[in-house]
Formats: C-alpha cells, structure tokens, sequence
C-alpha cells in the first residue's frame, strides 16, 4: 500500500511534457521521445496513448492487456472486501483502483472512481490527496474547469483543519494553475511563499519548483521582491548549479548588466520557457515583460540619452533597440520619446501633471515626516 | 384614478413594445436592403469561416484546443505579432550590431 504521506506521481506530469516537446519542440524532440516511450511503458499508460491517437497499436493493446489484469485484480480485492471486511479496507482499494486509473491516464473512468473513493473515505488527509489527484488530471489533460473546480473544492478541505504539509502543497499546486493562465504575480507569491517547505514530488521536482519559483518572480515580483525572495534565498542560491540560466538573468538584471540580462533571457526562453507545455503560450509574453523592465530601470535613472550608449548597455544593434523601443512606447508601456535626428532618447519622467503631482506627494510626505519626528522629539527630549 | 393611469401606463408599454417591434421589424427589413446594395460574398463569409475573415482573435480562439473558445488570460494584441522567438532576434542584433562596428573600425 502507498504510503498516505508520500503521494505517487500519478499521472506522471512529464509524460504530458515530453508529449509536448514531441510535438512542438523539434530540437528536442527526439530526447522527448525516447523519454515519452519509456514513461508510457513504465506507468502502463494504454489509455493515454488513445488519447493522443498513437499509431504505435502493439504498444496499446500489450498495455491494455495489463491494464485489464491489474484492474481486475482490484476488482476481485474490492469484492471481498465488501463482502468480509470494513469500510476503512473498502476505501482502501477504491483509492487504489482510482490511482491506478489516474497512473494509466484514463480521464473517464478516473475522475468517477476518484468521486467514489472520495464518497467513502473517512480521513481528512486522504480526502485532501485525492482532489490533488484530481487537480494533477485536471493538469495533465489541461482541463483548466477540473483544475479550478478541484482547488476550491481542496482550499476548503484544508481549511476545515488540513495539515500544514497539505497546505503548503495545494500553494504549488495553485501556482502551477497560475503560470498556466498567465499569472505571473500570483504564482511568484505562492511559490516564493512554500520555498523553504516544498514536499510536492508528485508534482514536480524539487530543481523543477525552484527554477519554476525563479521565472514567475521574474516578470511577478518586483525589484525588491526579487532581492529579498530570490537573490537573498538560501533554497535558490542552493540550487544555482542546476538553474544558472535562470540565475544570470535575475542577477544580471538586479545588478544592470544588460549584455548578459539579453544573452541569459534568450537561453531562458529556449531552455524553460518553449520546451514547458504549460508556459509555451506565454513565452513572447514573458521575455516581452523582462525586455520592458530592463529599458524601464535603465531609463529611470536617466532624463536623456544617446541611442548609441542604450545599444552599447545592451549589446544589440541600432535596429533592434529602435524597433523594440518604439513598440513598447507606442503601447505606452515605457515613458520616453526617441529623436532620431540627434539619436537620443528622452524620458518623460517630469510631465507638466506629474510636477504637481510630485510636489503634492513631497509636502504631505514632508508633513507627516515633521509631525513624527515632533512626536519622537516629545517622546525622547 | 389609479386604474386611469394603470392603464394609461399599460397602453403606454405597449405602444413602447410595439415601437421597439416597428424597429426590429425595419432592423430586419434593412438587413436584405443592404444585402442587395453591397457585395454579398462580404456578408457571407465573416460568420461562415474564421480563419478567412483574416480576424486572428477568432482564428486564436478557435484553435485553442483547451479552452471553450475563450482564452483564459488577457488577450494582448502583442500576442498577433508573429515574431521570430527572442532568441533569433537577438542572435540578429548581436550580428548586425558587430557588423557595424567592424566597418567602423575599417574605417
């Protein structure tokens, strides 16, 4: 019997990856494949390959035939214990036979035997693992309607007296669900929050969740945050050798070196971002917003400057950086102005508005900062 | 009294319903009007084909294979530009960017 504490990677999520290099990542694809096959054969996945409309049919009906046996086998324990034993033993193997399913990647008769075995299982921290079970469907299939149904129905489970283990594994659970649909910040919150106390292996492995916590706080935290989340983090700095990458291109936007900020985010979009079926739709996003924060924080210090020092900070070509810039500007995503006759840049920090605005903000700020230093006066003098 | 302006305000709806019934049916009188003064192919083929009518938002939706034809995040109209990854770009910029150097330093 599985350990309760110790959840298996059912199905096993890289299956679903390796399918998706497969079929859109000719550079790796062959890797993939033999990793794919291996997989499959491994978890007796019959079901799945159907799904994905396999040619290889030897492969399926060998694994069918196995997966027949096994469930029948489940099946006939089930029986007896219906008949001779106690509710605690039939729960028992209606949460094998459901996990069974799930390992085969059968969606249809999975979800139900989930619903079943959940019906009948007593236990809070079993009840718990099987709606993760159903959220890791839900991820695989990339159902996002059975991903958010089961996170509502786990959050309020865990509520109602879940461990902290549990807990902090439905934050990684969520944050995955986040990266896929885009939200970056919310994702970089939860992930950044469990670092210290991952257990999730049926999810995802450890080097995985820490260069997934790396790239969301990228694009989902800001400057400060990525100091004290990131760069500050033991967990990260632990893990540098397997996520240099990722590493160079936080570090070397921090400290504003922009060469290598360029040269670590096109590995990063090649390494972590196209090869993962749940980030590849927002690729261009992403290494979109890291090129606007870099122009951003290197133009905040700055009311003007030459074309020619940008590209030299960044290492690219006249070309390129007026095409991107003028894209981000016309967008209004970056504030500043390009005057190509005398090839220099402007910023529009101090618009007409925001002078007001700014010496507005400074008295008040002044104001509240000489009635607290009075206080203090009173206090100590 | 009050009966009197009930049913004044009664005839009044349904003078307003059957207004706004006038409306529609001149809405949908116009409709073939039109269909005969402009080219009918124009027509026909917005609703019949998405890929066609050239409109990406649609054509992206309906190519999603997860989503029920809504996307799930924010549609950014950046998301149409078909760019050549990051990668290739920048790979682009590096070069072009020596290259100019080089003839200046020939120069």
């Amino acid at each position: 019997m599985a350990d309760e504490h110790v959840p298996l990677p059912y199905p096993n999520l890289k299956v679903a990856q390796w399918h998706y290099q497969v079929t859109s990542v000719p550079r790796l694809k062959d890797e993939a494949s033999s990793s794919f096959w291996k997989a499959v054969e491994a978890d007796e996945m019959a079901p799945y390959l159907t799904y994905v409309e396999s040619s290889n049919s030897s492969l399926i009906s060998s694994l069918s035939e196995k997966n027949k046996a096994e469930l029948d086998r489940l099946d006939q324990k089930l029986k007896e214990a219906e008949e001779n034993q106690g509710d605690s033993e039939i729960s028992e193997f209606l949460r094998s036979r459901a996990m069974y399913l799930c390992r085969i990647g059968d969606k249809e008769r999975a979800i139900p035997a989930l619903e079943k075995a959940l019906e009948k299982t007593a236990g809070l921290g079993a009840r718990i693992d099987l709606v993760l079970a159903m959220i890791r469907m839900g991820l695989f299939y990339s159902d996002s309607d059975l991903v958010t149904a089961n996170i509502t129905r786990a959050t309020d489970l865990i509520d109602s007296g879940g461990d902290w283990d549990r807990r902090n594994r439905l934050k990684v659970y969520r944050a995955l669900y986040h990266l896929s649909i885009r939200d970056f910040k919310e994702a970089a919150e939860l992930l950044t929050d469990t670092l210290s106390t991952f257990t999730a292996t049926e999810l995802m492995e450890y080097d995985d969740f820490v260069a997934l916590t790396v790239l969301a706080s990228g694009v989902g935290c800001d400057r400060k945050g990525i100091k004290t989340k990131i760069l500050a983090s033991s967990e990260v700095n632990g893990a540098m050798a397997t996520i240099t990458q990722l590493f160079t291109m936080t570090d070397s936007l921090y400290k504003s070196n922009y060469t290598q900020f360029f040269l670590a985010l096109a590995e990063v979009e090649q390494h972590y971002l196209i090869p993962n079926v749940f980030l590849a739709p927002h690729a261009r996003y992403y290494v979109r917003e890291m090129r606007i924060k870099a122009y951003a924080q290197l133009l905040e210090s700055y009311q003007s400057l030459t074309m020619e020092r940008i590209c030299r900070s960044f290492g690219v070509s006249e070309t390129f950086m007026d095409r991107d810039l003028s894209r981000f500007i016309a967008n209004g995503r970056l504030n500043c102005t390009i005057d190509k006759v005398s090839g220099v840049i402007q910023t529009n920090k101090l618009g007409t508005q925001n002078k007001t605005a700014l010496y507005e903000q400074v008295i008040k700020q002044g104001d509240v900062l000489l009635s607290d230093v009075q206080k203090l006066h009173r206090v100590v003098g | 009294m009050s009966d009197a302006k009930a049913t004044d305000s009664k005839a009044d709806a349904t003078t307003a319903g059957s207004l706004v019934e006038k409306k529609e049916e001149d809405g949908k009188k116009k409709l073939p009007q039109l269909g005969a003064l402009e080219d009918d192919d124009e027509f026909e083929e917005f609703p019949a084909s998405a890929e066609q009518s050239g409109n990406i938002l649609d054509a992206m939706t309906k190519k999603d294979p997860n989503g029920p034809g809504d996307q799930l995040w924010e549609m950014n109209w950046d998301d149409d530009d078909v760019d050549d990854e990051f990668t290739k770009q920048l790979r682009t910029a590096i070069a072009e960017r020596n290259g100019a150097s080089d003839e200046a330093m020939k120069e």
